[in-house]
């Protein structure tokens, strides 16, 4: 045995891991500059000769990728705001405070074998799970997530959200139909009833933001609501935001209107035969869903990616440091020692197990992550699109917890209930704001 | 070095390009609601058929036709179709016997849609039009609620005949023996 | 006419994204043919019984029936509301005829008992 195979004998799992991926990196590194230093003016010319074309490809890269974490975020706070509310722990093993479960639940999907029962429709069968996610997928197109940053924004935008959203019925259909399923047919049949129903009271609760906008550009309905919290469509439009609440519910097949899955009555619904990867994107595509809903209802209703005060966009950081003169050197040597004691001593004071000089490390640690913070945070947010896109997230995970904490609170309601709601009481309450909208536009504006 | 605006060789706009791959699409799927023999494949290929017509009309420059086109056709009235083919077809039926027992009728009707498309190209000056016309959507609002009110009171009643007529047959299918 | 690039090519992207990813779970994921009764349509544990593609009810046909009508009402709404600002009272009152017309349609049906679930 050469020295070279006794090293690597010798060598701990970290270790033979690092020993292969540091030389591979080297190679790879050096070989990626070489190209870049080659090629690379090449390139950066082909690029901005071709700026649509690059925002194209980088916003659709960005919208189809920016799924999956959401949908595994949504996942992970339904698990563990669920059993928090049930008293439960909810995961506590994968990752801190169990939050890589929704990733391993992912993978195990994608590893789960994928069957197709005899006398399925194969074609349509695979179809399916297709269509249903492309149209909420779709939807993500129109949606303003800040300043300038949006798929691409229509005049019809709300038309096409619509439209798009409406697709899904035809992919629960085609799977009910091709599973050659009792179950799978009538939950198909059910659900499409049912998103069909929602339909309605859903596209006609926003004609009165339309009326007040003058446009069907999301861009431009978001626009219309800069200013403070009082500028928000909500308050123009209290019962449409309800009648567009309780139908975007139904639409995104949640609790309590979950009818579609309904476990206890028809097993699964139209998924009942669907397995595997084909399976994952219903699931995929439902909680996608749940973030489209939020996201719809923050940017008609709640001012989308605007601050709920006057916000000082962009924040101007006036500070020139050599005005400080001698002070900025006396900051720069004194600040951070008297920054780690400070932030160390707690540490030494509150445990008597920590020595001294480990509360000074941790003081060490913690002054980095927030200086590291304070200079990001200043420069992030002198980006208007970054405090956007921050309003704009946080506004809509309000409203993914608000429809978590409804799966955990709210029975699911009779088949009867549900669609006698939808065309007795829901289309009614639309119309009506509608016309009074119109009419209050019309004795108020003249 | 940008793209250029027309594809290299043959000197074809971007924009026929789609045109062309949309109508391949069209007229595709159309063969296929006409040849295929399962039913509910027939009605999905007559959404895609739909889609990719809402697609030429995005290229003339009427995105609100488009989208009616999809949130109509293919989200509510192929719906429609679908449902009422799962609400009636079953295994047992006879189903291929559908297709065939029309087709005098249908090569009748047939012939006199190719006379009349027939009639309408020979009438068409085609050098007019070279540009797409671009309609505002706000234009054709104002144009539609100021001179044309009759008409779309008329299809409000044409609807509520429908609806009406549809909801006296089903129940009457529902209520009686069958 | 960026519009039309922007959605066919999000469509193509997004469909092949879910096709490699169904095609990358093909490829990992284990398969076997298993015996006759694994490709059963599941039924509560007992064998397909009756005819799996059945009729079903009439009241689904019927919601998606009222579903079209209204869906062309919503179009014709939409196209009114950005134009309204223009249009004022005599839109208004037209607009009222008309929903009031298609209304007396969903009266029938609600009339009618076809509405509550049956």
């Amino acid at each position: 045995m050469t020295v070279v195979g006794r090293t690597w004998e010798r060598l701990t799992i970290p270790g033979k891991i690092l020993a292969v991926v540091i030389p591979l990196g080297a190679v790879l590194t050096a070989g990626l500059a070489i190209l870049i230093a080659v090629i690379g003016g090449a390139v950066v010319q082909f690029l901005v000769d071709n700026l649509p074309l690059v925002r194209f490809v980088v916003a659709a890269t960005i919208v189809l990728l920016m799924t999956v974490p959401s949908a595994f975020l949504i996942i992970y706070m339904e698990m563990k705001v669920i059993a928090l509310m049930n008293l439960r722990y909810g995961p506590d093993r994968v990752g801190p405070f169990g939050s890589a479960l929704s990733v391993v639940h992912g993978l195990k999907v994608l590893m789960k074998e994928d069957f197709t029962p005899t006398g399925a429709d194969v074609p349509v069968f695979t179809l399916a799970p297709v269509v249903v996610y492309m149209s909420s997928v779709m939807s993500l197109l129109v949606l303003p997530f800040a300043p300038g940053l949006f798929g691409q924004d229509f005049n019809i935008g709300l038309l096409y959200f619509f439209a798009m959203g409406g697709l899904t019925v035809v992919g629960l259909l085609m799977a009910g139909w091709s599973s050659f399923n009792k179950y799978s047919l009538l939950g198909g049949l059910r659900s499409a009833a049912q998103v069909i129903s929602y339909e309605i009271p859903l596209t006609l609760s926003v004609v009165g933001v339309i009326l007040l906008a003058g446009t069907m550009s999301l861009n431009q309905i978001v626009l219309g609501q800069a200013g403070n919290l009082f500028d928000w469509y909500i308050w123009r439009q209290p019962l449409a935001f309800v009648v567009f609440f309780i139908a975007v519910t139904a639409e995104a097949n949640r609790t309590p209107f979950d009818l579609t899955e309904a476990d206890s009555e028809i097993v699964a619904g139209f998924a009942t035969e669907y397995s595997g990867m084909r399976f994952g994107f219903f699931f995929f595509a439902e909680y996608v869903n749940v973030f489209i809903a939020s996201g719809l209802t923050v940017a008609v209703f709640l001012g989308g990616w605007n601050a709920p005060f006057n916000w000082p966009w962009p924040v101007a950081v006036g500070l020139d440091p050599g005005s400080l003169g001698i002070g900025l050197l006396l900051l720069l040597t004194l600040g951070p020692p008297l920054a780690i004691v400070v932030l160390g001593l707690p540490f030494y004071l509150l445990n008597s197990r920590i020595r001294f000089w480990q509360a000074l490390i941790i003081g060490f640690g913690l002054f980095n992550v927030i200086a590291v913070a304070a200079v990001l945070g200043l420069a992030f947010l002198s980006f208007d699109w970054v405090v956007g896109l921050l309003w704009f997230m946080g506004k809509t995970y309000v409203f993914v917890f608000t429809f978590v904490w409804m799966r955990g609170t709210l029975p699911r309601v009779r088949i009867d209930q549900l669609m006698g709601f939808a065309w007795k009481w829901l289309l009614p309450a639309a119309l009506l704001n509608l016309f009074v909208t119109a009419f209050a536009i019309l004795v108020l504006n003249r | 070095m940008a793209i250029p605006d027309a594809l290299p060789f043959i000197n074809l706009a971007w924009g026929d390009l789609l045109f062309l791959i949309l109508s391949a699409v069209l007229v595709g799927s159309a063969l296929l609601v006409v040849t295929l023999r399962d039913i509910i494949r027939c009605g999905l290929a007559m959404m895609v058929c739909f889609a990719a017509l809402a697609g030429l009309y995005v290229l003339i420059g009427a995105p609100l036709v488009a989208a009616a086109q999809v949130l109509v056709y293919i989200g509510a009235i192929s719906v429609l179709v679908l449902f009422a083919i799962m609400l009636t077809q079953t295994k047992a039926a006879p189903a291929r016997l559908v297709f065939q027992t029309q087709a005098l009728p249908a090569a009748i009707a047939a012939a006199i849609l190719a006379f009349l498309i027939a009639l309408t190209v020979g009438a068409t000056n085609w050098n007019a039009v070279s540009a797409p016309i671009r309609t505002g959507t706000a234009i054709l609002a104002r144009v539609l609620f100021d001179q044309f009110v009759l008409p779309f009171e008329i299809v409000s009643v044409l609807l509520l005949a429908a609806v009406i007529g549809g909801i006296f047959l089903a129940k009457r299918e529902q209520d009686g023996p069958a | 006419m960026t519009g039309i690039w922007y959605i066919v090519g999000f469509a193509v992207a997004g469909v092949s994204f879910v096709f490699l990813t169904i095609g990358a779970a093909w490829l990992i994921s284990h398969r076997n043919r298993g015996d006759l009764h694994k490709g059963l349509p599941y039924e509560s544990g007992i064998d397909t019984f009756g005819d799996t593609h059945g009729r079903f009810g009439l009241s689904f046909y019927i919601y998606a029936l009222l579903f079209v009508a209204f869906d062309i009402e919503v179009i014709f709404i939409y196209l009114w509301a950005i134009a309204f600002r223009s249009l004022l009272l005599g839109g208004f009152v037209s607009m009222l005829l008309f929903v009031g017309i298609l209304l007396l349609g969903l009266a029938y049906a609600w009339r009618k008992g076809v509405l509550t679930w049956r």
